[in-house]
C-alpha cells in the first residue's frame, strides 16, 4: 500500500470500520511511512479533541434525565408499587406540599395536571426553565402557541398588572400543551393552554365551572375554555387569577 | 405493565445522560432539549410497551432522540425561515472567497492539524455553533458515532438506510465541522484574536 491508498482509508482506519485485510495493510504502511504515521495520529488527535467537547458534560445531565422521566411519566408508577398507595400519598404530600386544598371532582388527570403545573411553575421561579418564544405582544404568543399546537389560542392575559414574559410547549398526556409565563404586579404566574384534544380527561365539576386549588406554587385555577382547558398558578390573589380566565377575555 | 415500564427504564439510566448530551447537541435552542427528549422517550416507551422487540437498545432509543429533534426542527422551521436567511447572508458575506479564501483556509488547515491542541482550546463555542452547518442527517450520524460510539452498521440499521450512505454522511459532517472551524480560526486570526 503507498501513501495516497493509506490516506484514502484514513477516516475508516481511524473510526474501526476498515474491513480486516485493509486495517493491516494501513497498519503495515503506518509502521514504515513516517510521515503518514503522523498525519494519522494527528488526525486522531484532533478527531478526539472534538468528540471530547461534544461529549462533555455540563454536570447537570442527570439531574435533568430524572425530571425528564418523571415528566413523561416513567417513574411514578414504580413509586406506587414500592410502598402502599396510603404511604406513596404522604410522601407526596410531605415532599412538594402537594394539593392540600382540591377535590371538586373526581376525574382522573385533574390531580395530574395540577402536579404538573405546580412543578413546572416551580422550575420557572426559580429560574430553571425560560420561555422559548421571548415575545411580549400577546399576539406574537397567541401567533407561536397557534404553531405549535396546531390549535386556535387567543385572550391571553395582558395589559395592566399583567406582564407577558413568553411562551413554550411542555407535554401532558403525551399531547403538547402551551405555557405562557407571565407577571402579575411583578409575581411569577403560569398559565397552561391545554388544547380540546389533549382535554378530554379533565373533567370539571359543570355545576362549579372552575376548580381551585393551592400548591407549595400558590394559589391555582383550572376553568374549561372555548379552546380547551386553561390552568393558571401562582402566588397571587384568587381573584386575579379568575380574571385571568375569565371567559370574556 | 409496570413490570415492563421498570424494565424499560432500568435499560434506559445508563444512557440517560449521553440522551440529554445528544438532545443538547441536536437541538438549536437549548430549553427545547427537555421537551425533545420527554417526547422520545415517550414514543420510545409507547414501542416498547407495545412489544417491539429490542436487541441493541442503545442504538434503537439515540433514533428516537434523532426523530423527534427532526420533527422538532420542521415544526419550527416555517417560524425561523426569515431569521435563518438573514444569519445566512451574513455568514456569506464573513466568509473569504475565490483563491484568497482558499490559501487562508489552506494555511489554517495545516496550523490546526500541526497543533491540534491548539485548536482544542478554542472549540468551547466555536464548535457547537459549527454543528449548525451540518445538515440533520449529518450532525444526527456523526453525534451517534461519537456520543454513542455506533458503529456504522448499526447506525444504518436504525435509521434504516445503506450503510454507505452513512459512511458518506460522517465523512461530509468531519468535512464541513473541519473548514467551518478553519473558518473561524482564519477570521479570529485576521482579527489579531489568535495568540
Amino acid at each position: 500500500m503507498n501513501c495516497r491508498d493509506a490516506r484514502h482509508y484514513l477516516a475508516l482506519y481511524l473510526d474501526s470500520e476498515l474491513e480486516s485485510t485493509k486495517t493491516f495493510e494501513v497498519s503495515r504502511h503506518l509502521e514504515a511511512c513516517a510521515a503518514c504515521a503522523r498525519l494519522f495520529e494527528q488526525e486522531q488527535v484532533l478527531e478526539r479533541a472534538i468528540v471530547e467537547r461534544l461529549a462533555r458534560r455540563e454536570g447537570d445531565e442527570e439531574e435533568v434525565f430524572s425530571r425528564v422521566l418523571q415528566k413523561a411519566r416513567l417513574t411514578r408508577e414504580r413509586r406506587l408499587t414500592r410502598r402502599s398507595l396510603l404511604a406513596a400519598a404522604a410522601v407526596l404530600v410531605a415532599a412538594l406540599g402537594f394539593l392540600w386544598w382540591s377535590v371538586a371532582t373526581h376525574a382522573a388527570a385533574l390531580p395530574e395536571i395540577l402536579a404538573m403545573a405546580a412543578r413546572d411553575h416551580m422550575h420557572f421561579v426559580r429560574g430553571e426553565i425560560e420561555p422559548i418564544c421571548r415575545e411580549q405582544d400577546p399576539r406574537e404568543v397567541s401567533r407561536f402557541l397557534n404553531a405549535e399546537l396546531q390549535a386556535e389560542v387567543s385572550a391571553l392575559p395582558h395589559g395592566g398588572d399583567w406582564n407577558l414574559l413568553g411562551a413554550r410547549i411542555c407535554h401532558f398526556e403525551g399531547e403538547r400543551i402551551g405555557y405562557v409565563m407571565l407577571e402579575h404586579g411583578g409575581v411569577p404566574v403560569s398559565l397552561f393552554v391545554v388544547p380540546e384534544r389533549a382535554s378530554g380527561t379533565i373533567e370539571i365539576d359543570p355545576a362549579e365551572e372552575k376548580h381551585c386549588f393551592e400548591t407549595e406554587a400558590g394559589r391555582g385555577m383550572v376553568r374549561r375554555t372555548e379552546d380547551g382547558v386553561r390552568v393558571i398558578v401562582g402566588r397571587v390573589a384568587m381573584a386575579s387569577l379568575e380574571e385571568a380566565l375569565a371567559p370574556e377575555r | 405493565m409496570s413490570q415492563k415500564r421498570d424494565e424499560f427504564v432500568t435499560r434506559l439510566r445508563p444512557v440517560g445522560a449521553a440522551l440529554v448530551i445528544l438532545a443538547r447537541r441536536l437541538v438549536a435552542e437549548r430549553c427545547d432539549a427537555e421537551d425533545v427528549l420527554q417526547a422520545a422517550l415517550g414514543a420510545a416507551w409507547g414501542r416498547y410497551a407495545a412489544g417491539e422487540d429490542v436487541d441493541n437498545f442503545r442504538a434503537w432509543i439515540s433514533q428516537f432522540v434523532v426523530l423527534e429533534a427532526r420533527n422538532h426542527a420542521r415544526r419550527r422551521s416555517r417560524r425561523q425561515r426569515c431569521q435563518t436567511d438573514l444569519a445566512d447572508d451574513i455568514a456569506e458575506r464573513e466568509t473569504p472567497s475565490g483563491i484568497a479564501g482558499l490559501l487562508e483556509a489552506e494555511i489554517a488547515y495545516e496550523s490546526c492539524r500541526t497543533t491540534p491542541q491548539a485548536l482544542a482550546e478554542m472549540l468551547e463555542d466555536e464548535l457547537v455553533s459549527a454543528l449548525d452547518s451540518l445538515s440533520e442527517e449529518e450532525r444526527a450520524a456523526f453525534l451517534l458515532k461519537a456520543l454513542f460510539e455506533l458503529r456504522c452498521s448499526e447506525i444504518a440499521e436504525q435509521a434504516q438506510v445503506p450503510e454507505g450512505t452513512i459512511m458518506a454522511r460522517i465523512h461530509r459532517a468531519r468535512e464541513k465541522l473541519r473548514l467551518r472551524l478553519m473558518a473561524d480560526r482564519t477570521r479570529d486570526s485576521r482579527s489579531g484574536e489568535l495568540p
